[in-house]
């Protein structure tokens, strides 16, 4: 099979999830982030700590991986559910 | 969120350190083993975190496959605080004292207001409530509102039309609402003259009806007619009629007093006594005999408006029996004087004085006064019926 037309078979979720026009929020692999300016971010969908300094976290998010760099960056609280970093963010990557 | 700051508080908290191994592994393995960290930080090579109580008793297996070394940097919470306050069992019994006597105490009434009452004295409507049971010290739930509030308007015995017993916490507040007495209904049916009630000369004469006898500036003596009752009519006959009017006259007063040596008597023995009240509790601080004068003031404590059931009574009771004669000629003007004014109140008040001469010497003290007053009253006519 051509790489073409493997990446155009697509997974099954995502085959459903487009029928049904299903919001790419309800969807597992894919985290999602809410910002509060650069002070406070929300991470739903988190599943793991890759790096943790004082000026860089990363995060695995499933097929993403986010790392939020800056200063004086806190987790101020953590679960497999839900993470919140607080502190002065600079700059955010996605690297999947 | 102050809620869950108060909750953490209250089931206690520890702030730790991890050092060395692997930080972001210790960090996933928590969150498997469900250890709850917040306040999360890295400072250089070291790791603070936060967690309750219970969860840092569950974080040895990460640790164990972390390989970081943990140690409690500060313990925050109830139970710590506890734990120290272990061996002060007198702060423990001191709470629990305090809080079954507050709870003890709430179901008693403290303070009982009154309100509503114009002519009636608080303490009047106080003391008849307080014999029903509404007083302070009394239980609230040994109150009832409806049936004290009935008795209550029996005892005032139509002196008050409305009365109410409200239960505000530990105070209760008795509303009443007087009666407002049915005006007299003037008879003005039954024949009667007007005649004088002393002796004077008359100044004014206001007619409403009747036959006037008399004209301004004749002498009267006490008995004359003054508005006739028995009215003439212009066929010559008499109708009797109820006579009504106002007769003013100029008076003559004369009063006057002296001071008569009488039994006086002083006090020989006196005793203070004072008692410590505590709701219905009352704690007499030694004895007080009876003597022929007893009085008693009391003193409560108060805030603002409201006062507390907490005081202190002080009683004095007083025995006269020394015999003594007053010699001091100022002492005996003073209850001259005081005799005088107390004549000269009963006599002439409420009269328009016009002149008066007074006259003292020592404690003789004589006054004539000429005064208008009104004199006409009214004097039944009876009818002899064949």
């Amino acid at each position: 099979m051509t790489a073409k037309r493997k990446q155009r078979k697509k997974v099954p979720e995502q085959k459903i999830a487009n029928a049904l026009d299903m919001p790419k929020i309800l969807s597992p692999s894919v985290p999602h982030i809410e910002f509060e300016g650069n002070r406070e971010a929300v991470i739903d969908g988190c599943l793991g700590i890759s790096e943790y300094d004082d000026d860089k976290i990363s995060l695995n998010a499933g097929s993403l991986t986010v790392t939020f760099r800056g200063s004086d960056l806190t987790l101020c609280s953590y679960s497999d559910e839900q993470s919140v970093i607080k502190g002065s963010i600079i700059s955010i990557e996605f690297t999947g | 969120m102050l809620l869950i700051r108060f909750l953490r508080f209250l089931f206690g908290y520890v702030e730790f350190c991890a050092e060395g191994g692997f930080p972001e592994r210790f960090i996933n393995l928590c969150s498997v083993y469900r250890v709850r960290l917040w306040d999360v930080k890295r400072v250089k090579d070291k790791l603070y975190a936060k967690t309750t109580l219970r969860d840092y008793k569950n974080i040895r297996e990460a640790v164990r496959r972390s390989g970081v070394k943990p140690k409690i940097v500060k313990k925050t919470g109830l139970p710590f605080f506890n734990f120290k306050q272990r061996k002060r069992i007198g702060l423990v019994i001191g709470v629990a004292a305090a809080i079954i006597t507050v709870s003890y105490l709430s179901t008693m009434i403290w303070t009982v207001s009154v309100s509503g009452n114009e002519t009636i004295s608080d303490e009047q409507i106080l003391s008849v409530f307080s014999e029903l049971g509404v007083k302070p010290g009394a239980k609230r739930r040994d109150i009832n509102a409806k049936e004290i509030s009935d008795e209550a308007l029996k005892i005032f015995d139509g002196d008050l039309s409305f009365a109410a017993v409200n239960l505000n916490g530990s105070n209760a507040s008795v509303e009443v609402r007087e009666s407002v007495p049915a005006p007299k209904i003037e008879d003005t049916e039954t024949p009667c003259n007007i005649v004088a009630s002393e002796d004077g000369v008359v100044t004014k004469v206001q007619l409403y009806s009747g036959q006037e006898e008399i004209k301004t500036g004749s002498a009267v003596l006490k008995g004359d007619l003054l508005i006739s009752g028995v009215k003439t009519n212009l066929d010559k006959t008499e109708t009797l009629v109820h006579a009504a009017g106002n007769v003013y006259a100029e008076v003559e007063k004369n009063i006057s007093s002296d001071f008569e040596n009488s039994e006086f008597c002083t006090a020989s023995r006196e005793k203070i006594r004072y008692t410590l009240c505590f709701f219905k509790i009352r704690i007499p601080l030694g004895t007080l005999p009876e003597y022929d004068c007893m009085y008693a003031a009391e003193s409560y404590a108060a805030n603002g408006k409201v006062v507390l059931p907490i005081g202190i009574i002080r009683e004095r009771s007083t025995e006269y029996n020394k015999e003594f004669t007053v010699d001091d000629e100022k002492y005996k003007e003073l209850l001259s004087a005081k005799k005088y004014t107390d004549l000269c109140r009963k006599e002439i008040s409420g009269t328009k004085v016009i002149s008066s001469d007074i006259q003292k010497n020592g404690a003789k003290i004589g006054g004539t006064y000429k005064c208008e007053k009104q004199i006409g009253v009214e004097s039944e006519i009876f009818v002899e019926k064949n």
